[in-house]
Formats: structure tokens, C-alpha cells, sequence
């Protein structure tokens, strides 16, 4: 499903929360809206399900205006994950994922099916979690339910308003890394609340950026990073460069095209202090930070050499990058 | 409560030793030849054959090996228990021994004093201590089995002298007719207040103008002292009544169950509207949203979330109610509604304590089943998601 926002604006009580935003997301995409708090960044999301209706402008799914599809009918095809998960306490963690499913009026076999099929997808043994009560669990947990009640109709549009905020850096990093396999999987439309650079690159395929109501930028990760617009540089901070050495393999540094592994931090080195081509470059300097050593062995996840990369050849590469970025934003 | 297990003695156990123990020191009972005299005092000591005195020892040592048994909690808890059937039992017998002292002559009572009260406290004391965990009606089956022992002490007539017995037996017709009477009248009033207070309660979550003045208005009714509003009521209906005879027909007048019923009503309403807000008022906004959402409608997002989150409660709002309203209900009796109150005005006026116990025993029983019987209904109808007894908590600290 493709989704638009068309000069849409919203005010409340006179003041706007949110000012002419126009702005596609693919079908597939997974969008990103980022921006200080106050920035009319769930506002824009919430347009989008009709939790918040536009007072200029208009919102639309498939080319179609959001207001003339019913509510209640246009939310049941577009899942919702929000920071306080909002699980139902009196209800078990089966029936919290069965809610949507129940509205639809499945039947009873379809429902229980689904529900497990849900529980195992997003890492929690239905054995172990189908009868347990929401006052149970933990925060990451929790959040998991929050998601698989979501996907539970297996809606093909995904809104996500900081759903990983509330948990500590541990498992946001697990649920990210969940979240990125879980996506691979589906391949759902997908726009994404944060106030979180770093999970903005990580999991963004775009991101919007946001200001006073305003769209300041949408761009891909590695392109936003080297934005000169300075409310950019100021939101992504003075260690835009460390992030941007985050996005680029050891392997790219010898013209390697392996990719990036998800969550590689605790696989960045490999034996004898050498780095593995799958671990980023910013992997590869706190190696070199903290060996004390100017060079690092390369070897890709097969075992195979690629030589040694140098503080030189990092610094070189990096830059050859951000030039490259920079030729392609002008 | 938990207790530093290096003491031997708590001081709950100690408090009832000493509470025992004052049944046997001080007047237990007054063995009178009939109603009006107001007879001889005798203390438990002076009453007690070897077989009680053997009982009462039993009881001390029960107690002492209980307090000892620190670290075996299954054991402790039965000796507890145990020692609190005991006490009741020697509850029992004490008052059947008075009445064996009795001659047979015209209708000889024993009127319990106030030293009388030492051993049923020690039991309700020591049942506390054993602290029986509840599940499925199992504590309530535990309790019923302590009591037995001293029920079968007063059973096939040897609990006759005891003068709450002898009330009984001079009005037995009367004494059933106006418990039923009271029965019916706080389980009415009770049910017409869930089905007024439900949904002003509902309303008035929903509209803040609309909430302003119910709350104050159940709020304000609760400071009128029951006497008052009964009085209060008189006027009015009985010139309802005269105005419009028909009202009359359907028992509208200025005494009697009317005024009392609306009374009653009106007194039950505040605990069940403003739990009714509250239950409400406490579903988070998240859980709403998370809802809404998911595309529920009003209705259901009422249906399926607001209205089970509420239920505890609700029902810890119709529990107070209805425990309210069965002493509230004693008070109707001064308009002529009937009900137990009549056995106790009537024994205020004829200085006869015996005939006032008559109607406040069977009133606390009302109270203490009605009070157990919204527990289980808490227990069978409330998500055990929600953790039962949070209601209440949340509730006081609301209130508060």
C-alpha cells in the first residue's frame, strides 16, 4: 500500500501542529519521521489511521482520501504499535492477539493458528506466553505482544510510534534486530516514529526529518548524514562522521561488497584482534582505539584475507564516501 | 504481618491469651430466674466445670506450642486454628454450664456480660493468626468447621437458657418474618442503586459538566444522617400520597418501605456511581488508543476494554454498598420499614440487652456473608489480569 500526505496540515485550537507536509512512502518502504518532540511527528503518523484528521490538506492510502474510507474499516488493515504497547490487562497474551482477528470476525480455529504462528514469529514460545497475563511480562516483551497484535490481520501498513522508547538499550537493540528480520519477512509499508537518530539509520530504508511542524528533509540514511542544511548537522550532532563510519563495512574499504551484519558488535573481531569485512568501519576503529595498534588484519566471515586495513586506508575511504554523498546531493 | 522469629511470643498471640483469659476473670455471664431481674454475674472461672478448665489449659498450651513453632508454618497455622475452635467451643459451654445452674423454674436465662466477649475475640484473633490461605471458598469451608464445634455445643436444647435463644423463642414467627423483611429491603434498595448508579456513573465519565453535580449530589446525600433523611422523607410522600391516591395503591406513604427504600437507595448510590467514574476514569488513555487503533468502534472499545477494566471496580463499589446498606437498613425500622432494627429499638425501649443482641448478631452475620459473597463474585467474574484488590487500593488512594 502506498501512503501520501498532500499539503497536509493539521491545527489545534488555533495553533499548527503540523504545516502542509507532502510526502510519499512506497509500498514496501520502510519511513522513518524524526524531529525533536513537539515537532508534529506523531501527529502526521496518527493522519494516517485517522486517529488525527487532517484541517488542511489531505491524507491518502492507495490514492484514495482517507476520509472516505470508514475508520473503524481503515484501521483494521493498518497496524498500530505505540510506546505504551496498550495491551488489554484483562486480557491473556492469545486473546490481546486476537483482538483484530476477533473483529474480523475469523473463525475460532484461523485465530488460534494465527496467534501461535505470531507468537513464534516474533520470538516467544506460545507454549510459554499464549495464557500469560500482560502484568507478566517485561517491557521487551510486552512490546513483542504489542507488534504481533499489530501484524495479527496481517495488514499490508505498519505505524510505529516509538514502539522500542520505553525499553533499556539492551533489548531496544534485540527488538531492532528482531524488528529488522521480522520486516525482511513481511515486507510491509511501514512508517516508523522516533526521536532516536541512531535507530532512524539503523532501520530507516528513508528518513523524514522534522521541524516546528515542518518536513525539513527526507532522504536516505547515508544521505542525510551528509546534509549541509544546518538544522541537520545540528540534529545529527558532532559525531555524524562516527555515524556515518557505522554505515559502511570493513569490506567496502577494499571494495568488498559484503554487506553490514545486523546487530554486529559482538562478532566485529575476529581471532588474533583481526576484524571481520561484515563488521563496520567504526567497529573496525574502536578496534584500532583499543589495540593501540595504526592497523587491523581483514578476513571476511569465510575465513578468506583481504589484507590489512590501515588508519589511513579507514580515513581514506570515509572520506572518498562522504565526497561521493556530497557529489550526489548537489 | 510478619513477626521477628526470634520471639517466641508474639504479641498477637499474647493479646489472646489475655483476651481469654478476661472471660474467665471477670462476669462472664448474669444467670438470671427471668428477663427483668438482672440476676447474679458470675465469671468464667466461677462457672467452669473440670472438663472447661481442662479446655481452657488445652488452649493455653495449644497457643504456646503454636508460638514455638516457628519455621513449620503448615503446623503453626493448625494449631492456630485450632486453638480459635477451642475458644469458641469454651464460648459455648461456658454459657450451657451457666444454664445447668439454673433451676427449671419459670424462664430461667443466662445473659452473657460483658466478659463474655474476652473468648470470641481470642478465636476471631487467633483464625486470623493462622492466616488460612484462601482458594475456591476453601477458607470460608476451614471457618465453618472451626465454628461447628460450638454450634453442636448449644444444639438440641442445651443452648435454650441463653437468653438470645429465649427472645427467640418467645417471637420466633416475628424474628424470621423481619429478617426476611430486611433481607428484601437492602438487597432492593442495593439493586436499584447499580441499576440508577451504573449508568449515571457511565454518563458522567463520559461528560464533565454532567459529572460536577451527580458527584456532589451522591456526595452530598452521604452527609445527611440516616436518621434525618429518613425523617426528612416523611413529609413529602405523605403528601404525595394524599395528593395522588393512586400512589397510595402501590404503597407510596409517608412511612413505611417507601421512604426507607428511597432512602437506602439513595445512601448506596455514591459508593457505586463514583466506582462506577473511577473504574472508568482509571483506564490509561494508551490502552484506549491501542484500541481505537485497531479499529474497535465505541461500542466495543466499551464493550471489550472499558467496561471488564471497570468491573473490579464496580464491584468493590456494590460491595461497600451493600454492607452499608444492610446496617442503614436497621435504622428504617424507626419509620416503620420493619426489618431486624425492630428487635433492637424494641429491646432500647424495654431495657432488654438480651432482645437488642437478638437483632444485631443476626445483622452482623448479614454483613459478614453479604461481604464474602462480593468476594467471590470479585474472585469468578474480575480478569485475574487485573489482579483483584488493586480496585480497591486504587479507590482509597483516590479518595484519599
Amino acid at each position: 500500500m502506498k501512503l501520501e500526505w498532500k499539503e497536509a496540515g493539521r491545527k489545534f485550537g488555533g495553533k499548527a501542529a503540523v504545516e502542509s507536509l507532502s510526502l510519499e512512502v512506497e509500498e514496501g518502504e520502510l519511513l522513518v519521521l524524526i524531529g525533536p518532540s513537539g515537532c508534529g511527528k506523531t501527529t502526521s503518523l496518527k493522519m494516517l489511521n485517522r486517529l488525527v484528521d487532517p484541517t488542511s490538506g489531505s491524507v491518502l492510502v492507495d490514492n484514495r482520501d482517507v476520509r472516505s474510507i470508514p475508520a473503524v474499516e481503515l484501521r483494521r488493515n493498518i497496524g498500530y504499535v505505540i510506546q505504551q504497547v496498550g495491551l488489554f490487562p484483562h486480557m491473556t497474551v492469545a486473546d490481546n492477539i486476537a483482538s483484530v482477528p476477533r473483529l474480523l470476525k475469523w473463525d475460532k480455529k484461523r485465530i488460534t493458528d494465527r496467534v501461535e504462528e505470531l507468537l513464534d514469529l516474533v520470538g516467544l514460545p506460545a507454549g510459554e506466553y499464549a495464557a500469560k497475563w500482560p502484568a507478566h511480562l517485561s517491557g521487551g516483551e510486552a512490546q513483542r505482544v504489542g507488534v504481533a497484535r499489530a501484524l495479527a490481520a496481517d495488514p499490508p501498513v505498519l505505524l510505529m510510534d516509538e514502539p522500542f522508547g520505553a525499553v533499556d538499550p539492551l533489548t531496544r537493540d534485540i527488538l531492532q534486530q528482531e524488528f529488522l528480520r521480522i520486516r525482511t519477512a513481511l515486507n510491509k509499508t511501514v512508517v516508523f516514529v522516533t526521536h532516536d537518530l541512531d535507530e532512524a539509520i539503523r532501520l530507516g530504508d528513508r528518513i523524514a526529518v522534522m521541524n516546528e511542524g515542518r518536513l525539513v528533509a527526507a532522504a536516505p540514511p547515508g544521505d542525510l548524514l551528509q546534509d549541509t542544511d544546518p538544522f541537520i548537522r545540528d540534529f545529527t550532532g558532532d559525531d555524524r562522521s562516527l555515524r556515518r563510519l557505522a554505515r559502511l563495512s570493513v569490506g567496502s574499504a577494499f571494495g568488498d561488497t559484503t554487506p553490514i551484519a545486523a546487530g554486529s558488535s559482538p562478532s566485529a573481531s575476529g581471532p588474533d584482534g583481526s576484524v571481520r569485512s561484515d563488521a563496520t568501519l567504526k567497529e573496525a576503529l574502536a578496534l584500532m582505539l583499543e589495540s593501540g595498534e595504526r592497523s587491523i588484519e581483514a578476513f571476511t566471515p569465510g575465513g578468506r584475507s583481504l589484507g590489512t586495513l590501515t588508519l589511513d586506508r579507514l580515513l581514506e575511504s570515509a572520506a572518498a564516501n562522504a565526497a561521493e554523498g556530497e557529489s550526489e546531493a548537489s | 504481618m510478619k513477626f521477628p522469629t526470634d520471639r517466641r511470643f508474639d504479641p498477637v498471640s499474647i493479646a489472646a491469651l489475655a483476651l481469654g483469659a478476661a472471660s474467665f476473670v471477670f462476669p462472664f455471664a448474669a444467670l438470671k430466674e427471668n428477663r427483668v431481674v438482672d440476676g447474679t454475674l458470675y465469671s468464667g472461672a466461677a462457672l467452669a466445670g473440670p472438663l472447661i478448665l481442662g479446655g481452657a489449659v488445652l488452649m493455653l498450651l495449644l497457643v504456646v506450642l503454636a508460638a514455638m513453632m516457628t519455621g513449620r508454618e503448615g503446623l503453626q497455622r493448625w494449631l492456630y486454628a485450632l486453638a480459635g475452635s477451642l475458644s469458641l467451643a469454651l464460648t459455648s459451654a461456658l454459657l450451657v454450664q451457666g444454664g445447668a445452674m439454673l433451676g427449671d423454674g419459670g424462664a430461667p436465662r443466662v445473659s452473657p456480660a460483658w466478659g463474655f466477649w474476652g473468648l470470641p475475640a481470642a478465636a476471631w484473633i487467633l483464625l486470623h493468626r493462622a492466616g488460612i490461605p484462601r482458594g475456591r471458598g476453601r477458607r470460608t469451608l476451614l471457618v465453618l468447621l472451626m465454628i461447628l464445634p460450638s454450634v453442636l455445643i448449644l444444639a438440641g436444647g442445651r443452648g435454650g437458657p441463653v437468653s438470645v435463644f429465649r427472645e427467640f423463642q418467645s417471637r420466633p414467627e416475628r424474628f424470621l418474618a423481619e429478617t426476611l423483611v430486611h433481607l428484601r429491603l437492602f438487597s432492593t434498595a442495593v439493586l436499584a442503586a447499580t441499576v440508577i448508579g451504573v449508568p449515571l456513573g457511565v454518563l458522567a465519565s463520559r461528560n464533565r459538566r454532567f459529572a460536577g453535580p451527580v458527584i456532589s449530589f451522591v456526595d452530598g446525600v452521604q452527609t445527611i444522617p440516616s436518621m434525618a433523611l429518613f425523617g426528612l422523607l416523611i413529609a413529602p410522600l405523605a403528601a404525595l400520597a394524599r395528593n395522588f391516591p393512586f400512589l397510595k395503591t402501590l404503597g407510596i406513604s409517608g412511612v413505611g418501605a417507601a421512604p426507607a427504600l428511597i432512602a437506602l437507595t439513595l445512601y448506596a448510590l455514591l459508593p457505586v456511581v463514583r466506582n462506577t467514574v473511577a473504574g472508568l476514569a482509571a483506564v490509561p488513555e494508551s490502552t484506549l488508543e491501542a484500541g481505537r487503533g485497531m479499529g474497535m468502534s465505541n461500542r466495543q472499545l466499551f464493550r471489550r476494554v472499558r467496561r471488564p477494566m471497570a468491573l473490579p471496580y464496580l464491584l468493590a463499589g456494590l460491595r461497600t454498598a451493600s454492607v452499608q446498606a444492610v446496617g442503614n437498613t436497621a435504622v428504617a425500622a424507626l419509620i416503620g420499614a420493619g426489618g431486624l432494627g425492630i428487635m433492637i429499638f424494641q429491646g432500647l425501649g424495654q431495657a432488654a440487652p438480651d432482645l437488642i443482641l437478638l437483632g444485631v448478631l443476626p445483622l452482623i452475620i448479614m454483613a459478614f456473608a453479604v461481604d464474602r459473597i462480593w468476594d467471590y463474585i470479585v474472585r469468578i467474574a474480575v480478569s485475574p489480569g487485573l489482579r483483584a484488590g488493586s480496585a480497591d487500593q486504587a479507590v482509597k488512594e483516590k479518595a484519599a
